[in-house]
């Protein structure tokens, strides 16, 4: 007869901050909301971080998400102007995403303890594979360019916290910042397209009409 | 090597706020990228040493590398009359400078985040005004970014396997995401699809960026992974997958082209078809088949610049480069119609370009080991032949005149690069023209070390 596995204190509370923090990813139709999700993960991730000789490097980094998340905040003003006056794409309603949401996190579950990551801590494995699947699966129902965008630095920042966790050369951690900075730029970059093109394409709407 | 480095960073940080005055940016642009290929081209690069962590380029690297240069300054020069976002000039001069760095640095951690930065900025030139395009845009960016990370998880188990070489773990990490982080990146198959339809509009800057400048960024990258790898099982995953999916995005790629009604998606797919040649080449691991993949590698870059421009010219005098609109398009754009016909060509390997016979000789090297695959490429290159010939039939169709005249200094860039393409079906052996190094690179092996 199956059993429950055996769950410790640290585990619950790795599992209420995940939760949470997919929750806020998934949930909010607003993207602005989304991002503190995004943040979340940021601030989780910097709490995970070894840094033995250069603990303030964490700090850097979490000040470098915040920098992405601002810049895509300013973007996802943008997308929620033009949500308002031409209403949204559509997409999947409140239901579907919060069991989208809940099935990440059994899958994450899952994979973690058929392949848990020998290299790193329990809880940052578990949060890698949980954010990454959250990613994923943003990015597969995302259906405009930003919401995708989300899904792509949740999954990057899923990946950093594990790689970072191993390469903690000072080169490779500030070049990955830089990389971080430069997703966000193309995601505004695209975001920013995706909004002209609804509206040459209501434009052209209103002319034929 | 500072200078090889510096001078395009410089430049690109310096064209920024410049980006208004179009006269100033794109001739400064164009300096920049020839100056770089010149110096990479004319003398011994000295290594470089940044915090502990060494850059420095072999003399074939180096080669390659001004291949590069002196084909964006081309492209830089070319399309300099064509309407493109300014910034474009800033990104790809970033651009370079990331990939060559990407190349050179030592460190292979450090070399596979500078690829990645290198390959966003290429990616961002993709954006355009073409319906769809900013999803489009979004799914080869997260392409580039998970194959990125692939690569650069992947270099650090190689790292780590170089360490501890009894644990094999760190071993076939490095195997599995390094070939498919190249893979992915290469843009084959499944891959093909996104990249293919991204090129809707794009600019001959952004054009040449992705599919030349990118790839070879990553094959040189390969190249250091595989001489890094001290159990030579690398290279081994490498060319067995490559043959596969190689084989894969030649099919996919002319299917893909022969769906499409737009030019510039249509040159797209059988471009990133063509690269798939260029991958089995390599994935032969012959020498022949290396030195062939290679030359090919350079007839296609001269193709896609012909291409990449002639479809811009068509979008500048009819607004838009699906085949209805350019209905009768031979009467007011000859050369462009010519310059696309021609480039389209020969990436479908079709005589008497420069990619016919490139083409014909690794297909006969390939049909060694497998034969039944042969057919099948030959038989795909179809899909791309046919949809050029009804591009040519519907630039010829007895229709008004919509649109604008072409201009006439592009009458002057389409006879040369048509020319050289020519010159390179008929006089195959004009490289031996060229300076000593160029053959070294042309006929020796590049990516690989000789056993």
């Amino acid at each position: 007869m199956p059993t429950m596995p055996n769950i410790s204190l640290g585990q619950v509370a790795t599992l209420v901050v995940l939760g949470i923090i997919s929750l806020a990813l998934m949930l909010p139709r607003d993207r602005r909301v989304a991002l503190l999700g995004l943040l979340g993960c940021y601030v989780w991730m910097a709490t995970q971080m070894r840094y033995d000789i250069y603990r303030p490097v964490a700090l850097v980094r979490l000040g470098l998400g915040a920098l992405v998340c601002l810049m895509l905040y300013v973007t996802a003003g943008h997308v929620e102007a033009v949500a308002r006056t031409e209403g949204r794409p559509v997409e999947m309603n409140l239901l579907f995403r919060g069991m989208a949401a809940g099935l990440a996190g059994l899958l994450a579950w899952g994979v973690w303890a058929r392949f848990p990551m020998s290299l790193v801590p329990e809880s940052l494995g578990l949060a890698s594979y949980w954010l990454a699947l959250n990613g994923i699966i943003m990015m597969l129902m995302g259906g405009e360019p930003l919401a995708m965008g989300l899904g792509l630095m949740t999954l990057v920042c899923a990946f950093e916290g594990v790689y970072l966790y191993g390469e903690q050369g000072l080169i490779a951690t500030a070049l990955i910042g830089v990389l971080d900075v430069a997703i966000a730029i193309g995601i505004s970059v695209l975001a920013e397209a995706g909004l002209r093109e609804r509206e040459r394409a209501a434009l052209t709407e209103s002319g034929s009409a | 090597m500072v200078g090889v480095l510096l001078l395009p960073l410089v430049i690109a940080v310096a064209l920024a706020p410049m980006r208004r005055w179009r006269f100033v940016v794109a001739p400064l642009a164009t300096t920049a990228a020839l100056v770089t290929g010149i110096s990479l081209l004319t003398g011994a690069v000295e290594p470089l040493i940044v915090i502990g962590r060494i850059l420095e380029l072999s003399g074939r690297q180096q080669v390659g590398w001004a291949y590069c240069s002196l084909l964006l300054a081309a492209t830089l020069l070319t399309s300099y009359q064509l309407p493109q976002d300014r910034l474009h000039y800033t990104l790809a001069l970033l651009g370079l400078s990331a990939l060559i760095a990407s190349t050179a640095a030592m460190s292979l951690s450090l070399g596979a985040i500078l690829l990645l930065l290198g390959m966003l900025l290429c990616v961002m030139t993709l954006t355009s005004e073409a319906p769809g395009m900013a999803d489009r845009g979004m799914r080869v960016l997260i392409l580039v970014v998970v194959a990125g990370m692939l690569m650069l998880m992947g270099s650090w188990a190689l790292e780590r396997s170089l360490l501890l070489p009894d644990d094999p773990a760190y071993t076939g990490m490095a195997r599995m995401t390094l070939t498919l982080g190249m893979l992915l990146a290469l843009g084959v198959a499944p891959g093909t699809l996104y990249l293919g339809s991204a090129q809707e509009g794009a600019t001959p800057l952004a054009i040449v960026l992705c599919n030349v400048l990118l790839p070879a960024a990553v094959l040189m990258r390969a190249g250091e992974w595989v001489a890094a790898d001290v159990n030579g099982q690398l290279l081994g995953t490498m060319t067995t997958l490559g043959v596969w999916l190689g084989a894969a995005t030649v099919v996919l790629g002319s299917v893909g082209a022969l769906l499409q009604r737009n030019v510039g998606k249509m040159l797209g797919y059988v471009s990133v078809a063509d690269l798939g040649v260029v991958m089995l080449g390599l994935a032969l691991n012959s020498e022949t088949g290396i030195a062939l993949a290679l030359v090919h590698f350079g007839i296609r870059g001269v193709a896609l610049l012909l291409g990449g421009n002639s479809a811009g010219v068509l979008r500048q005098s009819y607004g838009y480069d699906d085949m209805e609109t350019l209905e009768g398009a031979l009467r007011l754009a000859p050369w462009s119609v010519i310059g696309v016909l021609a480039a389209g060509l020969c990436l479908a390997g079709m005589p008497p370009w420069g990619g016919f016979v490139t083409r014909l000789s690794l297909l006969a090297e390939l049909a060694e080991g497998n034969r039944w695959m042969v057919p099948a490429l030959i038989l795909s290159s179809v899909g791309g032949c046919a949809a050029l010939v009804r591009f040519g039939l519907a630039a010829t169709a007895r229709k008004g005149e919509t649109g604008q005249r072409e201009p006439t200094w592009y009458r002057v860039v389409a006879l040369v690069l048509a020319g050289a393409l020519l010159l390179t079906s008929f006089a195959p052996y004009w490289v031996s023209l060229l300076p000593s190094t160029w053959q070294q690179v042309l006929f020796e092996w590049m990516l690989f070390p000789v056993s």
